[in-house]
């Protein structure tokens, strides 16, 4: 994919991981791929990763399991609101372009 | 092992021209510098100076807290912007040169990286492209499991397929104990990889900021970061 190079890569990257949730391409409790494999389908520095991992697992959507790797909350609620979250960001963009024509 | 390179108060000169000046600069591994500046600032230099190609007047290059030294140049795997290849090599020469040559070069790895370039082992290496060629010295300098990459415009006049060939190759070999160093011009195309941004003018650094720093406190990217230094500079 291509990224903004205005924004923060990694604050890209968690944006992608709220869409894959809200179309249901990841779910509650699923694994994500190791660092390494992200870094390589997202073309970024593995660091870049790391950072969004870190950033992830602080706003509490990500677990760790020492040695398995990390992966999606099975807070089912926070999952419903980062679903919500999606379309409603999509929503106001789409106001803001108008407002801004 | 993680490896530390710290250069503190480096100056090298061409007769009187001073090209780096009292440069102190620390580099640490598992990160990825960039070292943008337009042509002339000193980036080769500097490069070399670390690889142990040229000798500096003063100042001191410590690598783990040891001065520089000739048997740390098994350490160090460099991209040059000169060809080093004999006229009769086919490629697959050239990686049997360099896997005698470096006890650190791994075979396999070479093999892998050469048919994801798709380079053909039976030709000559005169008769490659420009891009293929540039393709075949970073499988050579990338094969080897060194502790620093040192590379020198591994992009400039390739063309856009060879470059992101690179620059994922380059993505892939990326390692927490390696320190990465890539000098370019072109800035844009090596944006992703980039830990820190070391910006250098008339041989001294003006900036060195973290990537994401630069676009999250500015909110533009590199590109317009370097634009916006050098077009004051």
């Amino acid at each position: 994919m291509k990224f903004d190079n205005n924004r923060p890569i990694y604050l890209q990257i968690i944006s992608e991981i709220h869409k894959d949730l809200a179309s249901g391409r990841l779910v509650s409790g699923q694994k994500l791929p190791s660092v390494r494999q992200l870094a390589i389908d997202y073309k970024v520095n593995p660091n870049t990763i790391q950072r969004t991992f870190r950033e992830l697992e602080g706003m509490g959507m990500t677990f760790t399991k020492r040695g398995m790797g990390t992966f999606i909350t099975e807070d089912a609620e926070m999952i419903e609101e980062i679903k919500i979250s999606v379309p409603m960001k999509r929503l106001l963009k789409l106001y803001r372009n108008d407002w801004e024509v | 092992m993680n490896t530390r390179i710290e250069i503190a108060n480096l100056q090298k000169r061409y007769g009187r021209k001073v090209v780096i000046q009292d440069m102190d600069l620390i580099l640490e591994s598992g990160k990825v510098y960039g070292l943008l500046g337009p042509n002339g600032q000193g980036k080769t230099t500097l490069i070399k100076c670390i690889a142990g190609l040229l000798t500096p007047e003063k100042g001191q290059i410590l690598i783990n807290g040891e001065m520089r030294e000739t048997r740390h140049k098994g350490m160090i795997s460099m991209l040059a912007d000169k060809d080093l290849f004999y006229k009769w090599m086919t490629v697959q020469d050239t990686i049997n040169f360099y896997d005698t040559f470096f006890e650190d070069f791994d075979r396999a790895d070479s093999e892998e990286l050469i048919r994801f370039m798709e380079l053909v082992p039976q030709e000559k290496v005169e008769k490659l492209s420009k891009g293929m060629k540039a393709r075949l010295k970073l499988v050579l300098v990338l094969s080897r499991k060194a502790k620093i990459y040192l590379l020198d415009e591994p992009l400039s006049g390739i063309d856009p397929v060879s470059r992101e060939k690179i620059v994922e190759t380059i993505l892939d070999r990326i390692r927490e104990d390696a320190i990465m160093v890539i000098s370019s011009h072109m800035v844009h195309a090596i944006e992703s990889l980039l830990d820190e941004v070391i910006l250098l003018s008339n041989g001294k650094i003006i900036a060195k900021e973290e990537a994401e720093v630069i676009r999250s406190e500015k909110g533009i990217s590199i590109d317009d970061y370097y634009l916006e230094v050098f077009r004051h500079a």
